[in-house]
């Protein structure tokens, strides 16, 4: 990467970044990139963003669970029985092949 | 295994009582409600069938557990499918976000500007329907790459075991992936 990289580069370098550390010339070529360029200055903004609220997205449930609606809950009921009843040891793929209504 | 006592719970009873907090754990992970299902159901069925079943507290967690198992397999499944979609090879999507500018590669289109808002995005369902509609349009390899190292957290390392790619392919492989989505986002939701 040189001292002016492309936003291309650049964009990479965020990437990068994200996964470990840059090596110290390629970090300062980042930060010059950034100093020069406020789209990818956005750019690396938006995407540490959305990096942070999927990973938030995910572990913070957002309100309460809701209920089952009823279709969902007899399907998940119907099959659970099928495959509970189907010998093990017998067809092994008793999750999958429940009828669905 | 062999209908031991522990196993005789009412799957009614069950999917009363996990059914919807599964699903609730299923569905941000995945890309529909028909995956998010059939993953809970297996995570049912493999609990029935597992002999060390206990029926107490734990219940839940140990569920979640196996309920995450499945989501993993789910996703590397899925990337072995189809293998021509590597983090290897130019991917013309990402050659689309650029243009020769002064001789170098610059933005095509500027990042337009807006900014994530955590507080009023998270309990906004219209914009996680949005999200997974993008997420279902990336390649296949660049979805489980994303999901498994970016919502499951899975060690860079296990997650390039299971794609088959080396460390490097993994982060192009994650910067494709955000880069579509930061654009898919954009465009239909952030500035429309």
């Amino acid at each position: 990467m040189k001292l002016f990289s492309s936003c291309k580069e650049a964009a990479k370098a965020i990437a990068e970044a994200l996964e470990h550390d840059l090596p110290l010339y390629r970090r300062f070529a980042l930060a010059f990139h950034m100093l020069i360029c406020s789209a990818c200055r956005r750019y690396r903004k938006q995407v540490i963003g959305l990096n942070r609220l999927v990973r938030r997205h995910v572990r913070e449930p957002s309100g309460p669970v809701m209920n089952l609606d009823a279709v969902t809950r007899q399907r998940l009921v119907e099959r659970l029985r099928q495959a509970n009843t189907t010998p093990v040891g017998g067809t092994p793929n008793a999750a999958g092949d429940a009828p669905r209504p | 295994m062999d209908g031991s006592p522990g196993v005789r719970s009412d799957p009614a009873t069950w999917v009363d009582t996990h059914g919807a907090a599964l699903l609730a754990y299923a569905m941000p992970r995945v890309r529909d409600q028909q995956t998010a299902e059939d993953l809970v159901q297996d995570t049912f069925v493999a609990a029935l069938q597992a002999a060390n079943f206990r029926g107490d507290a734990q219940e839940r967690t140990w569920l979640v557990a196996i309920l995450r198992n499945k989501i993993c397999d789910h996703f590397r499944k899925l990337a072995r499918e189809r293998t021509h979609q590597g983090g290897d090879e130019r991917d013309p999507v990402e050659d689309s976000w650029y243009k020769p500018h002064m001789g170098s590669d610059g933005w095509a289109v500027s990042p337009k500007a807006w900014v994530v808002n955590d507080e009023a995005l998270l309990a906004n369902r219209e914009f996680w329907q949005i999200f997974h509609e993008c997420l279902r349009g990336l390649p296949s390899r660049q979805a489980a790459a994303f999901v498994l190292r970016m919502m499951e957290d899975v060690d860079a390392e296990k997650v390039c075991q299971d794609l088959d790619i080396s460390a490097t392919n993994l982060w192009v492989m994650l910067h494709r992936a955000r880069g579509r989505l930061r654009s898919c986002l954009e465009e239909r939701w952030f500035t429309p």
